[in-house]
């Protein structure tokens, strides 16, 4: 649809201008009312250090504390999980790859309760992610085994071995769950880890999940064209003179960082790997060049908007992401799935 | 410009079981050779050897007196291109974008096509008779359009050596021809090509030399002929190879079969 570059550039600008509004409306809203004209000031003192209040202190605390670290946290928690989506699409080449079908989230969760169950979240809070990356790291390696031979990759033997290795993650949580019952600590803990959500996050979780977004996405525009190539297949990549089996694993273990640091900050937010790179690839097409960053954009732009849409709609209870995201990408993942049937056959 | 290729005793055993034993061929610039054998005789294997994708067991593929295995795959790109036989693009990229991919050995990974790039890329197009369709999506093109997209992206890549695989198995004869022609103008051009055939009478109208696989006695595979049309397409070859007989007919072009039957008793 936006097919000439001057669209493109119409397009990016407003995915950018999307990104600041709802950002602005992000800040501005919360349970606490507080006023634009105090926003600003607080953010003004902030940046220039000095201490002549026009508003409350707890104000600050909750603009600096709670509002600022859980935006951030929403726009990297979606564009990570979106940019993963993009790159699994393109290296099983495959319309319905993302991180939460083909089991690569439930293996992150896996690994993060794990930290839990063992203590080491004790020790260091970043064994949360660290364990979550082994978690998805043997996921996506086991579904990739058995799904891809000779750089084709079948449907059914994705979506059944995604389905399969989903299936044994969750009953391992289970079983790690039950067993931890008797410690009641450590059960509270992987039950408030296993709801997930945006509620209670610090500058902590900033910390755990913004560098790597950042550091990944740079390291994928290295790769803007091998995945195009790859996209087309593992002859056509390598008749051009692309190393597909370095490229792949490359891409394998940054998709599996970036998936392990969105569950292990927001726990498994399904389908917006898989609906932000369909949609932008109906409408940019399906170069890399520009379907990353409007990924990156993207993402941030849906999980904002699902945050701030549960935060006004139904403020008084309290409704999981993941809910929002499921009830728009459920249908949507089904319908791909009648596209693909008669491709099929 | 000028580029050796070689095979040396090579062996190749696939999931352990031996398929190919004791292949050796020498390339020369700007010959035009066919590729023949029946289903599953190997014609891609080989030319996946010839190209480093697979690795031989002993033996070694040598480009430019180099073994293939020590070189990197962007520097066997820009000497050896590649149409391979799955002509399935099923994402919606330009002609022109898809044919701009024949470059990615020569750029990095932030530069874009230079001037010199883009010219290189206009006249792929225009030797493959595509530039009408530069700007069209590539998953809208017949299989003779596509067909031809990815040999303007193997032009582009410009490479002494271009290797097809089986480049008209899905066209109608039209296509056919017109492909053959743009292949054998290639190799005019002083390119080395090697093409996977099926079409016996194509091949050796097209192909002054024509390399045969087939399974010997003791089931493996391996060269069985090499050389003009006349020496490849014997009465003995045809029977035991593509268990078929013909009436085998000198012209001025070479030879040609007709009243090609096949031997029921196998």
């Amino acid at each position: 649809m936006f097919n000439s570059h001057k669209a493109k550039i119409i397009f990016f600008s407003l995915q950018i201008i999307l990104v600041i509004l709802l950002i602005i409306t992000s800040i501005l809203q919360g349970p606490a009312n507080i006023p634009f004209s105090h926003i600003a000031s607080i953010f003004k003192n902030y940046i220039l250090k000095n201490n002549q209040t026009s508003f409350p202190l707890w104000q600050a605390d909750i603009i600096l504390n709670v509002r600022l670290p859980r935006l951030i946290i929403a726009s990297c928690a979606g564009a990570s999980l979106a940019l993963c989506g993009v790159i699994m699409q393109s290296i099983f080449r495959n319309p319905l790859a993302s991180p939460s079908i083909i089991g690569v989230s439930s293996g992150a969760s896996l690994g993060a309760v794990l930290a839990i169950y063992g203590g080491f979240s004790i020790i260091s809070t970043w064994s949360i992610p660290f364990f979550a990356f082994v978690g998805a790291s043997i996921s996506l390696f086991i579904v990739y085994k058995i799904s891809l031979t000779r750089g084709e990759t079948n449907i059914a033997t994705l979506l059944l071995s995604g389905v399969a290795i989903s299936a044994l993650n969750i009953s391992a949580m289970s079983l790690l769950l039950a067993l931890s019952l008797n410690n009641w600590d450590v059960a509270r803990m992987i039950i408030y880890w296993t709801m997930g959500g945006l509620d209670g996050r610090t500058w902590d979780h900033v910390l755990m999940i913004l560098p790597i977004v950042t550091s990944s996405f740079c390291f994928l525009l290295f790769y803007s064209k091998p995945l195009n190539v790859i996209l087309l297949g593992e002859q056509h990549a390598l008749s051009v003179g692309i190393d597909v089996t370095r490229t792949r694993r490359n891409l394998l273990i940054i998709s599996s960082a970036m998936t392990a640091a969105a569950v292990s900050v927001v726990g498994g937010i399904g389908f917006i790997g898989l609906v932000v790179p369909h949609i932008l690839r109906l409408l940019l097409g399906p170069s890399h060049r520009y379907l990353l960053p409007a990924s990156l954009l993207g993402g941030a732009i849906t999980l904002l908007g699902a945050d701030l849409f549960v935060h006004t709609l139904f403020a008084d209870k309290a409704i999981p992401l993941g809910v929002i995201t499921a009830t728009l990408g459920a249908p949507f993942f089904l319908f791909l799935l009648v596209k693909q049937r008669t491709a099929l056959h | 410009m000028s580029s050796t290729l070689q095979s040396k005793h090579v062996c190749f055993s696939y999931n352990k079981r031996p398929l190919f034993e004791d292949i050796n061929l020498n390339f020369k610039p700007g010959e035009c050779i066919a590729l023949i054998g029946a289903n599953g005789a190997g014609k891609s294997t080989l030319l996946q050897l010839l190209l480093g994708l697979v690795k031989a067991q002993s033996g070694e593929i040598l480009l430019n007196d180099t073994s293939i295995a020590n070189i990197s795959r962007k520097k066997i790109a820009q000497q050896v291109a590649f149409v391979p036989q799955s002509i399935n693009l099923p994402y919606a990229f330009r002609v022109q974008a898809l044919v701009a991919m024949g470059r990615t050995p020569y750029l990095g990974a932030f530069e874009f096509e230079t001037a010199h790039d883009k010219a290189i890329i206009n006249l792929a197009l225009r030797k493959t008779d595509i530039s009408h369709l530069h700007d069209r999506l590539v998953n809208t093109l017949s299989s003779g359009e596509r067909q031809r997209v990815l040999i303007a992206r193997a032009i582009a890549q410009q490479t002494p050596t271009i290797l097809f695989d089986e480049p008209i198995a899905s066209l109608d004869i039209c296509h056919q021809i017109e492909t053959l022609q743009l292949i054998q103008s290639l190799s005019q051009a002083g390119k080395l090509t090697i093409t996977a055939f099926h079409d016996l009478n194509l091949a050796s109208y097209y192909c002054p030399r024509l390399i045969l696989i087939g399974t010997k006695e003791n089931g493996i595979k391996t060269i069985i002929a090499d050389g003009s049309p006349e020496q490849v397409l014997t009465a003995q070859n045809l029977a035991q190879h593509f268990s078929i007989t013909a009436d085998i007919c000198k012209t001025k072009e070479g030879v040609s079969l007709n009243k090609i039957r096949p031997i029921k008793n196998r």
